[in-house]
């Protein structure tokens, strides 16, 4: 899989004309694949003329990669649906769970690192993978929870899951900071023992501070301590695609477009310590 | 304790805000009423999104303690946040058995809703009416036509909230009146049906063949009205692109 396609933005609603007039200068854009995992009507519509104008990646929040019990076929249906009609850069989801077969949270819930858990989450990646005939890109996530159960960090889970599945890397530079605040780990340790070689997008977003924890509420701007930490991670990894989530408080394409070019100029200058 | 265990434990946590054996479990972490305010807060902005104009309507204190009603009594189970709510006009009628237009406006909402994003169809035009044995023929219908009938005028109070004007007082129906919902090109669009208009939609949603229709009105109107009727409804479907195939009903 190539490694390097270039600076993106997530899709939203207020921007979607915008993205179909083909008037965005950016080199691909990520949707949320649940969004479009639909019948028909006008979300495919909209998708088709983006499509036709920018690369797209297919970023799903409902996979529940980390569920015990099976996968919904359905669900995995109507995304390869999706990935054959508008062939993707590739296709993302989450190391979490959102549910199981009765019941669906809706949201990306946490996993104890366990190894019972690693095995789920790797033969779930597995089960994907061939359904779909490509290699995922599983995103870190970004948590308010730890489990006692665990018995390894969420990085040694990463890498191992890596190693078992063959799947790729979306590296969340905010979820990173997040849960280090959060659960009290270094960034640059969980830097050190993620695969690096694995990663093929990063996502840039901003946070909240709540009242014991910081929320990854994706409604701010990519704050300083997250352009940090990108840095950090360009001077490991060079270039990799980039983009900047943003799914509340929505601003205006311009704002988005400079925080991009605080993308580009940093991912410039931080070139890798190796190269 | 198993990944499944724990997950029951969490899922049973998020869904009951009265259940804290997880939380006790957990020595009352913070973060979980971080994951149980979401749970709750992406539930109700849900219903908010898709039924706007009830929320409008009614007003935030009595739709969200709906909402919150609801989300109490219905868990979501699909894959989907796309389906969740599907079943909240229900809750409706039974909360407020006295405004019944409330759950008559959530109706159409739904309906819209699924509309918006249905199946896709490609109606007939009228170049493929040559050669149709009318006598025999039947219809299949678009895939996002659907029927419901309504006590009130929650259509008209629809329309009014959406051109944002003052909605008409609400009246109550002395019969159940139907409404028909359907996406024209990408914009869903619903209309008012008088009885009969009704009636011979229904029969031919339903799979009954155009004869058998004509055959219906020629004896409640006689067979001159009849043609007349029947002509005026076929040509109603087709302006509308209500139907996607001709049939043969043998």
């Amino acid at each position: 899989m190539k490694r390097f396609h270039g600076f993106g933005l997530g899709m939203r609603p207020p921007h979607y004309s915008a993205f179909i007039a083909g008037a965005v200068p950016v080199d691909f854009v990520e949707v949320i694949s649940e969004n479009f995992m639909v019948d028909g009507g006008r979300p495919l519509h909209t998708l088709a003329a983006v499509r036709a104008q920018y690369p797209v990646a297919l970023h799903g929040v409902s996979m529940s990669l980390g569920s015990a019990d099976r996968l919904r076929a359905e669900y995995l249906a109507r995304l390869k649906a999706l990935a054959d009609r508008i062939d993707p850069l590739w296709v993302s989801d989450h190391l979490s769970w959102t549910g199981n077969a009765h019941f669906n949270a809706h949201d990306l819930l946490p996993l104890p690192y366990t190894t019972e858990a690693l095995d789920v989450v790797c033969a779930n990646i597995q089960h994907v993978q061939e359904v779909l005939g490509r290699a995922l890109l599983i995103e870190n996530p970004s948590s308010y929870l730890t489990f006692a159960e665990s018995e390894m960090t969420e990085w040694e889970f990463i890498a191992e899951m890596c190693v078992r599945t063959g799947c790729y890397l979306l590296l969340d530079v905010n979820n990173i900071y997040v849960s280090a605040c959060n659960h009290g780990f270094d960034p640059c340790d969980y830097l050190a023992g993620v695969p690096m070689d694995r990663v093929r997008q990063i996502h840039l977003a901003g946070h909240s501070q709540g009242a014991h924890l910081l929320i990854d509420t994706h409604d701010e701007p990519v704050p300083d301590s997250v352009w940090a930490l990108y840095g950090q991670v360009c001077q490991q990894l060079g270039m990799v695609a980039t983009m900047i989530e943003r799914d509340d408080n929505i601003p205006s394409l311009d704002a988005l477009l400079d925080e991009l070019s605080i993308a580009r100029r940093l991912a410039a200058h931080c070139l890798p310590i190796a190269a | 304790m198993s990944l499944s265990a724990l997950q029951r434990a969490m899922g049973d946590f998020l869904v009951d805000a009265t259940a804290n054996d997880f939380a006790t479990q957990m020595h009352n972490a913070p973060g979980l009423h971080v994951y149980r305010n979401n749970y709750r807060s992406t539930l109700l902005a849900c219903i908010r999104d898709t039924y706007e104009k009830c929320w409008a309507w009614m007003g935030d204190d009595a739709f969200d303690m709906a909402a919150h009603t609801h989300i109490d009594a219905k868990p979501p189970t699909s894959w989907t946040l796309d389906a969740y709510g599907h079943d909240f006009p229900d809750t409706l009628r039974a909360l407020y058995p006295e405004d019944p237009e409330i759950a008559d406006m959530a109706w159409l909402e739904w309906a819209m809703r699924r509309a918006f994003d249905g199946a896709d169809a490609t109606p007939v035009d009228v170049a493929q009416l040559d050669g149709v044995n009318w006598e025999q023929v039947c219809f299949t219908m678009i895939p996002t036509l659907k029927l419901g009938d309504v006590t009130t005028n929650a259509a008209a109070l629809w329309s009014a909230l959406d051109a944002e004007e003052t909605p008409p007082r609400v009246e109550t129906f002395p019969a159940p009146v139907t409404l028909c919902v359907w996406r024209q090109d990408l914009s869903p669009c619903f209309r008012t049906l008088k009885t009969t208009d009704a009636q011979i939609l229904r029969m031919a949603h339903g799979g009954a063949s155009f004869g058998s229709i004509c055959d219906l009105l020629a004896r409640q109107n006689g067979v001159t009205e009849a043609a007349n009727l029947a002509g005026a409804a076929l040509g109603q479907w087709l302006s509308d692109g209500f139907i996607a195939k001709f049939n043969s009903s043998f």
